[in-house]
């Protein structure tokens, strides 16, 4: 098996990578740029790429790092304007109250709550419906660590889907 | 990790993160202006790669690889190929790698071997691809498995069901008790949902179900059926 074309590359997975920055929390206007970073981030590692590993979850690695390096910029950006975000202590995110606003799925609102490391195999595993161990080699860690981030992206994740709930309930 | 630890997912919760798999990307134009800006960053890279090269003093096109990799220190030698060669692009047959402590056995067959004049002291080594870990005979078997999995899973997303029925098929009689056997027959039944056929559907979980007890795709599995025969 050999690795596909970049051409091939970029127009079976230019959605998917659109995707799973959107499911990272990038903000909508910063997606396309994004998208573009990252299939050139995959393109200067084609190397690196194992044809007999499923490509996907290998393209999520770079949507994951490119996803964390906006949201540190971003972070840095609200510093300076004075508007600090606490994402740290599980308190819902600038993210969640955005998609709130725009209407987007509950789910996506208590994804938008999860640490970023957990967030990724949850996305991996409950969206993408990759298996563990593809997960653990596309994210680089060790497998023991892909089920417990997993196991707590899922508690995490069903604690603020029932919260955002019952907000709408009560809304 | 024992599987029971592992809370299931609300059942909403499973239909909204079922409905976000068919959520679309990016427009066509939005594609259309990744891809100029795409094409425009390789050219400038392609250019960035050859003045490296030409600066290193290094003539011959199968040295500007290597020589990209002095220059940049960050691009790999599958790009420069990429750039370098027209389409179709092919694979490149080697791996460079930068900055790796040496390797001892290799370092001393090289060391009989006849010199090349070297260009940069940086540590680079250029190698043939590892061999795989597995056994021949099991690992190319999971390569086409995953194959035919991956391929379902994307004419899937696409919504191509003619083409996901022929890949789970095909995974099916090549592989019936294969590696991949759970994601494909996970894959079958929301196949069956997406036609419609939801009593069959119910036959195909419980038949998962005790196929695969432990599996962690059952509860998403469960919720839309669930979801289908309420409707």
């Amino acid at each position: 098996m050999r690795a596909p074309a970049p051409q091939t590359l970029y127009a079976e997975n230019a959605d998917y990578v659109a995707q799973s920055l959107r499911r990272l929390g990038v903000a909508p206007g910063a997606v396309e740029d994004l998208t573009h970073d990252v299939f050139l981030a995959a393109l200067t590692r084609l190397a690196s790429y194992d044809p007999r590993r499923p490509l996907r979850p290998w393209l999520f690695g770079f949507a994951f790092r490119e996803a964390s390096a906006w949201r540190n910029r971003a972070a840095r950006l609200r510093e300076v304007h004075g508007d600090v975000p606490d994402v740290s202590d599980g308190r819902e995110t600038i993210e969640a109250e955005l998609m709130r606003s725009q209407n987007i799925s509950t789910a996506l609102q208590a994804l938008a709550a999860l640490e970023p490391d957990r967030k990724a195999v949850f996305i991996l595993h409950d969206i993408d419906e990759q298996s563990v161990p593809e997960i653990a080699a596309a994210l680089e860690v060790p497998l023991n660590t892909a089920y417990s981030r997993l196991r707590l992206a899922r508690r995490d994740f069903n604690t603020a889907f029932a919260r955002l709930q019952r907000a709408e309930e009560r809304a | 990790m024992n599987p029971e630890v592992l809370e299931e997912l609300a059942l909403d919760a499973c239909e909204q993160l079922s409905r976000e798999r068919a959520t679309p990307g990016l427009s066509p134009e939005a594609k259309a202006r990744v891809l100029g800006k795409l094409t425009s960053s390789t050219q400038a890279l392609q250019t960035s790669l050859a003045a490296g090269a030409a600066k290193g003093a290094v003539g011959a096109t199968s040295k500007l690889l290597v020589a990209a990799v002095f220059a940049g220190g960050v691009v790999s030698g599958s790009l420069a190929t990429v750039l370098l060669r027209p389409a179709p692009l092919p694979l490149p047959a080697i791996e460079v790698q930068v900055a790796e402590p040496p390797d001892l056995d290799a370092a001393a067959a090289e060391s009989s071997a006849p010199s090349e004049p070297k260009v940069v002291p940086a540590p680079v080594k250029v190698r043939p691809k590892p061999a795989a870990v597995v056994e021949p005979s099991n690992d190319a078997q999971l390569e086409e498995e995953r194959a035919l999995v991956e391929m379902a899973r994307s004419a899937f997303a696409r919504r191509r069901l003619e083409d996901v029925a022929a890949a789970i098929t095909a995974h099916r009689q090549r592989f019936p008790h294969g590696t991949l056997a759970e994601e494909r027959d996970a894959l079958g039944l929301r196949l069956t949902l997406e036609r419609g056929e939801v009593a069959r559907a119910a036959e195909q979980l419980t038949d998962f179900e005790a196929r695969y007890p432990q599996s962690m795709l059952t509860p998403s599995l469960r919720a839309a059926v669930k979801k289908a025969t309420e409707r």
